[in-house]
């Protein structure tokens, strides 16, 4: 992750157009060290209001592989390593921790988060990739402090034991049930097929999906 | 309905929105400032030396901050070092670095030079006690030490100490070694050849328990922080709160004041995670050099190399049957594999003849067993460690030997369950109660087993239909350890635990616990968890034993409370203390019906002082109580009420042991030679059942578990290179949604309470798991009228057996 860098004044792309050298500093000063890495999402609620607001051209133009994002209905702005992954994006510079690193390699599916409404991995997909499609992930599930029937269910039914493979199975469930509203117990099982629970919680895990298409 | 407002019922657990929203904090997703990301350098040979580090290269790189070898930390004995000098496994680790991002970090791992002197290695349990053999470790290849014992089973360690034995004379052509030599256990049950003289049918077979890695869902992450003031503060991933808070000071050199060890959530541990673990101590001496914060972000690799697992438990079991079914004798010869770390094979081998001698009762047995070291992962307790590897090794035998006698093997599993305070372990000692025989009753009945029994062996196209019964236990419930429960003056009551939150929502079932011990409102107690800094000073959160040893420490701490609430009663009231009762979160004058809210007996507390808010510690807990709870109860000194409890031997006669009967029915396709798990029982004795969801997804996540031990799971070494050849989760196998049980998994409790447990409760977690796996190979083999020496039974190993015409056709 070279968040770490500040930026390189004589970075191609880097005119400075719009907020002039003070704004640029200020970034520049805040930025510098690993802060970003861990409070990212702040820096860029900051970049992201300067970018909309005044209908200027944002900080995109003047980083390198600064991407525009839209995750969970927003707008974000993040800089990324061309090889960067979804869920290292998510997790460390947005601080949507919500979705884990269960493997790093697409076998445990404890990162998985939906892409334009389909379950990916995002442990391998890579966040580069996402730019211009609509990312979810288990935080934007509730709305205004109203939880998904999903989330509901799956607290009702026990869905979680550990609860490390939960967000991923709920995206999954989530996706799932989008497609098909009345899921039986098998297109259930067939739909968490690529989500491991370790506790083997499966049964708990196929009820709260089960419990929560019947009120969806 | 239950006859309490809270034991016996359902509620919302309260960490259950945490869980689903993504705002529940593993050791991972804590944001910090300053961050410094860890990674190590492991060693690419099953044994080597490292001659010499050259970190040099590393040290000179732009965002490298820390870098630290085996030399930086302290040494381990025969447990687990921080990092090695010597790695005794593939992936062991011998050096550290922290640097400002993981890729940096990644960088400098690679740019570090070993010069490796590479070793002999042994991976093989059996081949270790091969005369001319190479030992696993410097000290020899067997532990002799202590047991750990199963109270702690080894999550404290057994004793280190390490000898040589090997078996000189042995044949070792078989499954098992004729002939052996010296084992370092043996226990007696009276004479056992005089058992096998009683004996009108005798059978004996080999059959070995294969290792398996834990793989928890989380990966073992840490974060650590090394203040300048010396107090070092750690957000680490694991089961119990109270030890791995000791046990990592004990790692780092501190003393337990001078560390804070915070876990909210565990992404699972099933025993790996039980207490501290070395890779906890890493980004510590990382952070000492620096006094930043420094994560090391655990992967699944890593869970591999170091993160321990199930022991191999080779077995020989010989039985012996009286005509009505009695086991009139039972000889095993085992050996235990304890890998390269710990000296956990002695505890594998105690919990398993211990488990034995509960579930079957033999009048007589010699059980001897011997552990070995293997330039493999640390075994460690995995959910019923040696238990659980016991009750697969034994199922195959009690079918086989009940067919010969002609017997049904269900009528033997009845006719050797245990009387209810029947003798168990060594020493032949009482078990507090015991509920096997009713748990098979009930199994045999959800599943409808004359039903099972009749079409056992039955054709339908390539599929062969079996079923199969067998039974686990597990020591679940202990005494000496402290409960701590706090009134405050808005009324809350809080329950300081010091078990931790692994997922079993057992945490949640002590804090109902003393909510009907105090008559208090639900929504108005809290249960505190996840940092030491609160939490009284328990076992740890493994061996099935939270419900029972926290459950009873807390509502001894609860009865103190309503003892202290009454006396403020009568204090503020007028009349003595015995004339009040507890009840919707009041003190109620029995007679008068006056009352005061339990809010104003904490006000009451804090004006009176003294023991009421643990200004004076009485005198009964002065020496009792471990100095961690009543640092715990800091905070709350002289500001509520505040009472503690301490389990004595008082209140304890006898192991408390917890069992599970199971029975499936099986089909294997003779064609493809996959095994399907058709349909399940699995019935436990748990005593009284507190939280009846937690109680059904504790028992259905150890049956799945089981029955994936029996079919997929495994972990395998190459032989000539001592490579683990299996790290990934498709390779090792843990079961999917649709690798368990295809048709109904039956389960439920006896509920029969126990007279020692907390409102009758004993423990749940690992005795499913057991009886699952040995149900499900007892039914393979009653399908196939063969047994299987060796486990998982893949679909290659049937087709074997189909070859070679060993298959009933």
């Amino acid at each position: 992750m070279s968040t770490t860098d500040v930026p390189d004044e004589s970075e191609p792309g880097g005119s400075d157009d719009s907020g002039g050298p003070s704004r640029r500093d200020i970034i520049k000063g805040t930025i510098g060290g690993t802060l970003v890495a861990a409070n990212a999402y702040l820096f860029n609620n900051i970049r992201q209001t300067s970018a909309q607001g005044d209908g200027t051209p944002g900080v995109r133009e003047r980083f390198s592989n600064q991407l525009k994002l839209t995750v969970n209905g927003r707008e974000r702005f993040v800089r990324v390593e061309d090889q960067e992954r979804l869920a290292e994006t998510l997790r460390s510079k947005l601080g949507l921790t919500g979705t884990k690193f269960g493997c790093d390699r697409a076998m445990c599916g404890a990162c998985t988060v939906q892409i334009e409404g389909d379950p990916i991995y995002s442990c391998t997909y890579f966040t580069k990739d996402a730019v211009g499609k609509e990312v979810t992930t288990v935080e934007g599930l509730s709305e205004g402090g109203q939880l998904h029937p999903i989330q509901e269910s799956f607290i009702e039914e026990l869905g979680g034991q550990c609860a490390f493979c939960t967000p991923g199975m709920i995206m999954s469930a989530k996706s799932l049930l989008e497609e098909n509203g009345d899921p039986t117990r098998e297109e259930v099982k067939d739909a968490l097929e690529g989500n491991l629970c370790r506790c083997g919680n499966y049964e708990n895990e196929i009820e709260s999906v089960l419990t929560a298409a019947e009120r969806m | 309905m239950s006859e309490h407002n809270y034991v016996g019922n359902d509620f919302e657990v309260p960490d259950g929105r945490a869980k689903v929203t993504g705002e529940a904090k593993y050791a991972d997703d804590y944001q910090f400032d300053n961050l410094l990301h860890a990674k190590t350098v492991k060693s690419p040979y099953a044994h080597a030396r490292a001659r010499s580090i050259d970190t040099s290269a590393a040290e000179a790189m732009s965002g490298v901050e820390a870098v630290i070898t085996h030399e930086d930390v302290p040494d381990a004995a025969i447990g687990e070092p921080v990092l090695a000098e010597e790695p005794l496994t593939f992936g062991y680790p011998v050096a550290a670095v922290a640097a400002t991002d993981e890729y940096t970090a990644a960088a400098a791992v690679e740019a570090i030079e070993v010069d490796w002197e590479v070793l002999d290695h042994v991976v093989d349990p059996i081949e270790t006690l091969k005369p001319g053999s190479p030992n696993a470790r410097p000290e020899g290849n067997v532990p002799t030490g202590e047991a750990g014992g199963e109270g702690a089973e080894g999550q404290g360690g057994a004793e280190a100490a390490a000898d040589t034995i090997k078996w000189e004379n042995a044949d070792f052509s078989g499954d098992f070694p004729e002939d052996p030599g010296d084992f370092t256990m043996e226990w007696n049950w009276g004479d056992v050849s005089e058992g096998f003289e009683n004996a009108e049918t005798i059978y004996e077979d080999t059959v070995k328990a294969q290792p398996q890695p834990t793989n928890p869902m989380e990966p073992r992450s840490t974060v650590a922080e090394w203040g300048t003031d010396g107090h070092v503060t750690i957000w680490g991933s694991s089961q119990s709160i109270s030890l791995t808070h000791t046990g990592v000071a004990g790692m780092i050199e501190k003393p337990p004041t001078e560390v804070t060890f915070i876990c909210n959530f565990a992404g699972g541990g099933f025993g790996s995670k039980g207490t501290a673990y070395p890779q906890m101590a890493v980004p510590a001496f990382l952070s000492r050099e620096v006094n930043r914060p420094v994560k090391i972000r655990g992967t699944r690799r890593e869970e591999f190399h170091w993160g321990n697992g199930r022991a191999t438990y080779i077995a020989r079991t010989r039985v012996g049957l009286d005509g009505d079914g009695n086991i009139t004798a039972m000889e095993i010869d085992a050996v235990g594999d304890a890998g390269a770390y710990s000296a956990d094979a002695l505890s594998t081998l105690s919990s398993g003849f211990n488990s034995l001698t509960q579930c079957w009762q033999p009048e007589t047995l010699r059980f001897r067993g011997i552990g070995v070291f293997t330039n493999t992962p640390k075994r460690w307790p995995q959910r019923g460690p040696g238990q659980n590897q016991a009750a697969l090794a034994i199922a195959q035998v009690i079918d086989e030997a009940a067919k010969q006698a002609g017997l049904d093997p269900l009528d033997v599993c009845l006719q050797n369950s245990p009387e209810n305070r029947g003798p168990a372990g060594a020493e032949r000692l009482p078990m507090t109660s015991a509920y096997l025989g009713e748990a098979y009753e009930l199994a045999a009945e959800a599943i409808d087993y004359e039903e099972k029994r009749a079409r056992s062996g039955t054709r339908e196209g390539s599929k062969v239909y079996g079923v199969g019964i067998a039974s686990a236990s597990h020591q679940s419930g202990y005494i000496g350890f402290d409960g701590l429960v706090v009134v405050h003056t808005d009324g809350t009551v809080e329950v300081r635990q010091g078990a931790g939150n692994l997922g079993t929502e057992s945490f949640a079932a002590v804090a109902r616990m003393v909510a009907d011990t105090m008559g208090a409102d639900w929504d108005d107690v809290e249960v505190s968890w996840g940092s030491s800094d609160k939490s009284s000073f328990t076992l740890g959160q493994f061996s099935s034993n939270t419900t029972f040893t926290e459950g009873l420490a807390n509502v001894k701490a609860a009865e103190t409370a309503v003892q202290y609430l009454k006396e403020l009663a009568a204090q503020e009231l007028g009349g003595t203390a015995d004339a009040y009762n507890v009840e919707n979160h009041e003190v109620v004058h029995g007679q008068s019906g006056e009352s005061i809210s339990f809010a104003e007996a904490a006000q009451a507390a804090v004006d009176a002082g003294g023991k009421y808010t643990a200004e004076e510690i009485p005198e009964q807990y002065q020496e009792s109580l471990v100095p961690l709870t009543i640092a715990a109860a800091s905070d709350a000194v002289g500001q509520g009420l505040v009472a503690f409890g301490k389990s004595t031997g008082e209140d304890l006669d006898g192991f408390v042991t917890s069992f599970a009967g199971a029975i499936a029915e099986v089909s294997v396709d003779l064609e493809t030679g996959k095994v399907v798990v058709e349909e399940m029982a699995n019935y436990n004795d748990s005593g009284t059942v507190i939280h009846p969801e937690s109680f059904k997804a504790q028992v259905e996540g150890g049956a799945i578990q089981g029955i994936g031990y029996t079919l997929f799971e495994q972990y395998r070494h190459d032989q000539d290179t001592g490579i683990p050849v299996n790290t990934d989760l498709y390779k090792s196998k843990p079961p999917s949604i649709h690798d368990y049980v295809s048709g109904d998994l039956h389960v439920g409790a006896v509920g029969e309470p126990d007279p020692f447990g907390p409102f009758g409760a004993k423990g749940v977690g690992e005795p499913p798991y057991g009886a699952a796996s040995g149900a499900v190979a007892a039914a393979i083999k009653d399908a196939l009228g063969t047994s299987f020496s060796e486990f998982p039974v893949t679909p290659d190993k049937v087709l074997e057996k189909v070859r070679a015409g060993e298959v009933d056709s």
